[in-house]
């Protein structure tokens, strides 16, 4: 076992290889029982005091280190000393990573593992007493300190290559290790074989920068970073979990301003008048413009006009102009209102409207009327008709009257009101479109990260979606 | 904390929107008016000064 709970690094000590004679250092002499000669690359065992066998050959790393043995680093408030590299594989597979074994001289073993680039800093229950209360259950997901992690991976590690001391026999273990993510995260499930209980170790992602600054070495002399890592933090996930915790406030505030602005200024009718359209005999084709009764608007505000004429099978226009009667101001608008209807091939069918709206926005306060200038189609020729509805051979309907004679030579009826401080719902719904955009990209960034993250995985929660 | 400094961008752009919002919902301003209103027209194009033909006065 390590050698802990001590105050500082306890002194190192040289022996010789049994084998080459090439002297070995020990960075923990009291703890270490197993060691790798940096000549001839001998796995030996520490059978007595200071007596080492040679156990078997261990192969050379095929990379240089980027920590060197007995380096020594301040790192997340714990002082490490680098006492061995290990280069591991998942058996069957030919995806291999690298460990530095980190030796503290309070708590014991930790170590960063490194993969494509992205690095991890990984500790058993010495440095987290909590992972002690987990159990092997088999899970899918692993609920520990408030956060939920979900299986990424599966595997039989193996270990390929090694240098350094140790306190087990790691050349030849070969532990299932199921790692469970919940970034930037990732915990280690590892059941030795012939061991009942399985380990429980948590990492962190680590930056490269923070490990290059803990240990005072070279940033640039790190492995390129490949790809996203199993449990590399996402900066679109931390955008969209904040936004994702502000948007119901904001929108709650959006329709609370839309309530209280609706208080505040509530709707108040202005006008509401009838005017039945009259020709004008002079012109042809022309209607009599008329003028509607004055109303007084208290404050600015938005003004919107209904227009209803009761054209039937027929249009109407209007030219309706809002006149400030103090400084002749005028708002302009003409609408044009169609409702068209019918029997068709067994079906009714109408088209149109009889009705229309026009909002007009921030009119000042002041004394107005409507100058309104109406035209409308041609008045359908009166017919006469049976009681019951007629078709033509072209099966399209004419009218049906009831069995009277239909005139429309005073032309349609003209209904106006307007009312002030209407309800701007446009004005909601945009803001409220505004407001969802960026959370929507967020939400998708967020998610096409998650998606490649998880292509690494055999488990992955979005594989129906591809 | 950590939240407010992920999402500060975004709160700021919410902010100017409610506070866009609030001001519009107090003055009656529509972020589109019907397209087709226009100000201060001549109509019946037989007058060549500004403002409104006289006959819309009362």
């Amino acid at each position: 076992m390590a050698t802990t709970n001590l105050k500082a690094f306890p002194y190192s000590e040289d022996f010789n290889c049994p084998k080459c004679h090439t002297p070995i250092t020990l960075y923990d002499p009291e703890g270490s029982e197993f060691c790798v000669c940096t000549s001839c690359t001998s796995f030996l065992r520490f059978i007595a005091s200071e007596t080492a066998v040679v156990q078997k050959q261990a192969p050379r790393p095929t990379e240089k280190p980027v920590l060197k043995l007995g380096s020594v680093g301040l790192f997340r408030g714990y002082q490490f000393k680098v006492i061995a590299f290990v280069e591991k594989k998942e058996q069957g597979n030919p995806y291999a990573w690298r460990e530095y074994i980190l030796y503290n001289y309070e708590k014991g073993y930790a170590n960063f593992a490194e993969y494509d680039g992205h690095w991890n800093f990984v500790a058993g229950k010495d440095f987290f007493p909590e992972l002690d209360e987990l159990k092997d259950k088999g899970w899918n997901f692993i609920n520990y300190q408030e956060n939920e992690y979900t299986l990424f991976n599966k595997y039989t590690a193996v270990t390929t290559a090694l240098v350094g001391e140790f306190d087990w026999d790691i050349l030849f273990e070969k532990p299932k290790t199921s790692e469970f993510i919940a970034p930037p995260q990732i915990l280690y499930k590892e059941h030795v074989p012939n061991y009942s209980r399985a380990q429980f170790y948590l990492g962190r992602y680590a930056e490269p920068e923070e490990i290059a600054d803990a240990f005072k070495i070279d940033v640039n002399t790190f492995p390129e970073r490949v790809g996203i890592g199993a449990n590399q933090p996402s900066a679109a996930a931390k955008r969209w979990f904040a936004i994702n915790k502000f948007f119901p406030v904001i929108i709650i505030l959006l329709a609370a301003i839309g309530f209280a602005a609706s208080y505040i200024s509530p709707k108040v009718p202005l006008l509401e008048t009838t005017h039945v359209m009259e020709r004008d005999t002079t012109k042809a084709d022309e209607f009599k413009p008329f003028i509607t009764p004055s109303f007084e608007l208290t404050k600015q505000s938005a003004l919107d006009f209904k227009i209803n004429a009761d054209v039937d099978n027929n249009w109407a226009e209007a030219t309706v102009v809002l006149v400030n009667e103090k400084d002749n101001q005028s708002w302009e608008v003409t609408e044009s209102i169609e409702y068209y209807h019918g029997y068709e091939d067994g079906e009714s069918w109408s088209e149109g409207s009889q009705q229309t709206d026009v909002l007009l926005s921030a009119i000042p306060a002041g004394k107005y009327h409507l100058n309104v200038y109406p035209a409308a189609g041609a008045p359908p020729a009166p017919v006469t008709v049976p009681a019951t509805t007629s078709f033509s051979a072209d099966s399209a309907v004419v009218a049906n009257t009831g069995g009277s004679t239909a005139s429309y030579a005073a032309g349609p009826a003209l209904h106006i009101s307007a009312t002030a401080n209407p309800i701007i719902w446009k004005n909601f719904f945009v803001s409220l479109l505004l407001l969802c955009i960026y959370p929507a990209f967020a939400w998708y960034r967020m998610r096409a990260y998650e998606k490649k993250r998880w292509m690494n995985s055999d488990y992955s929660p979005y594989e129906d979606d591809e | 904390m950590k939240s407010l400094n992920n999402g500060k961008y975004y709160l700021i752009f919410a902010i100017a929107i409610l506070g866009y919002y609030a001001y519009t919902a107090v003055n009656g301003i529509a972020f589109w008016e019907s397209s087709s209103v226009t100000r201060n027209t001549e109509y019946n194009s037989s007058s060549h000064t500004r403002g409104v033909h006289t006959f819309y006065h009362k």
